[in-house]
């Protein structure tokens, strides 16, 4: 029995599949992602919930055994990430975050989230819901966590 | 003044004649007993002039009358008791798709072809670029060496709430381990992360 040769099977394959590697990644390439990014600081220093709605968040941390009694929201914005250039936050405590969109699948971006001496990447897959709390470091005797929320436009 | 007898036979003719009532042939004989006749030519024209003056009065008498409210007058005198709001609407209705059932029809099926086309583009477009997904889902997590602590990930499925927290690798602990419902992914900080002793807040 002749033994068919594996190679052009393998070729026609890559040919097959290489334009949709190519429109993933040209879809990466130009896609920008709004998201939306909060900074908030916890502490135990007093006993304020600013803005109210952190009430929520609040409750979230004191079920998963984080208590803190002070929340306080330091900044919001709603940056856009792309895979060309990421995109830079200032944190209060002097840190840098870095966000850039990692990979873009099925119309579903992954975010690659970045803190320099802290945290080398946290990968988030983006969603109509849902709400992703990273700590940020020690700041003012308590804590800053980024929220990272989905942009409603 | 005097008058030719034959001519009482056209008298009764003369009225019909000036409101344009006679039929052809009997117009032809009467005209030409005008052209001839001084007398019933006259009564023509006294005829004539007398309709303008009651028409004139007729007039001026409209004019001097208040019709404010006539037409509402006329209706609440055809239909003295008004039907309850609910018949009346139903009656609008009635002959409204009875007399423009393919009016109707057209626009009920023109507004359920801009739904079945325009309520898809409006909900791609309401979701921005990036979110086809349900809901926002962590995938790694890798801490920096130099930071010396470990990533701690806790899931508040009711809340749809990812916390990744860091504590330090060595410290006291504050909680006990019960206290957290937490999980460290596997291949955290580039090596297989130990179960976090906690440490400070």
């Amino acid at each position: 029995m002749q033994r068919m040769r594996a190679w052009p099977w393998v070729a026609c394959l890559m040919l097959l599949a290489a334009p949709a590697v190519w429109a993933q990644d040209a879809a990466t390439a130009e896609a920008k992602v709004p998201l939306r990014v909060d900074v908030v600081s916890v502490s135990n220093d007093g006993d304020v919930v600013e803005p109210r709605r952190l009430s929520r968040m609040k409750a979230t941390f004191a079920k998963q055994g984080l208590d803190f009694s002070s929340f306080r929201r330091l900044s919001s914005e709603r940056v856009e990430v792309t895979a060309q250039a990421p995109t830079q936050l200032k944190l209060p405590n002097g840190k840098q975050v870095s966000l850039r969109l990692d990979r873009m699948e099925k119309g579903t971006a992954r975010v690659k989230v970045a803190i320099p001496g802290l945290l080398d990447e946290t990968l988030v897959t983006l969603g109509r819901k849902g709400v992703v709390y990273q700590a940020a470091g020690d700041h003012g005797g308590g804590k800053l966590v980024l929220v990272l929320r989905p942009s409603r436009r | 003044m005097a008058h030719n007898p034959a001519c009482e036979r056209f008298w009764p003719e003369l009225s019909p004649y000036i409101d344009g009532e006679l039929d052809p042939s009997s117009r032809v004989q009467l005209e030409r007993h005008l052209s001839a006749c001084s007398h019933c030519s006259a009564l023509v024209d006294d005829f004539r002039a007398e309709g303008g003056l009651i028409r004139l009065g007729l007039d001026m008498a409209a004019d001097e009358a208040d019709f404010t409210g006539f037409a509402q007058n006329v209706l609440a005198r055809v239909t003295p008791e008004r039907p309850p709001f609910f018949e009346r609407l139903r009656i609008s209705f009635d002959e409204f798709f009875t007399h423009h059932r393919s009016m109707v029809l057209t626009s009920v099926a023109t507004a359920a072809a801009v739904l079945l086309v325009g309520l898809p583009i409006f909900l791609l477009q309401g979701a921005p670029q990036g979110y086809a997904g349900e809901t926002m889902e962590l995938q790694a997590v890798r801490v920096a060496e130099e930071a010396h602590v470990q990533p701690v990930v806790l899931e508040a499925e009711a809340e749809e709430a990812t916390i990744i927290w860091l504590v330090d690798q060595e410290g006291p602990r504050r909680h006990d381990d019960e206290d957290f419902q937490h999980h460290v992914l596997p291949g955290a900080s580039g090596r297989d992360a130990p179960r976090p002793k906690g440490g400070e807040l």
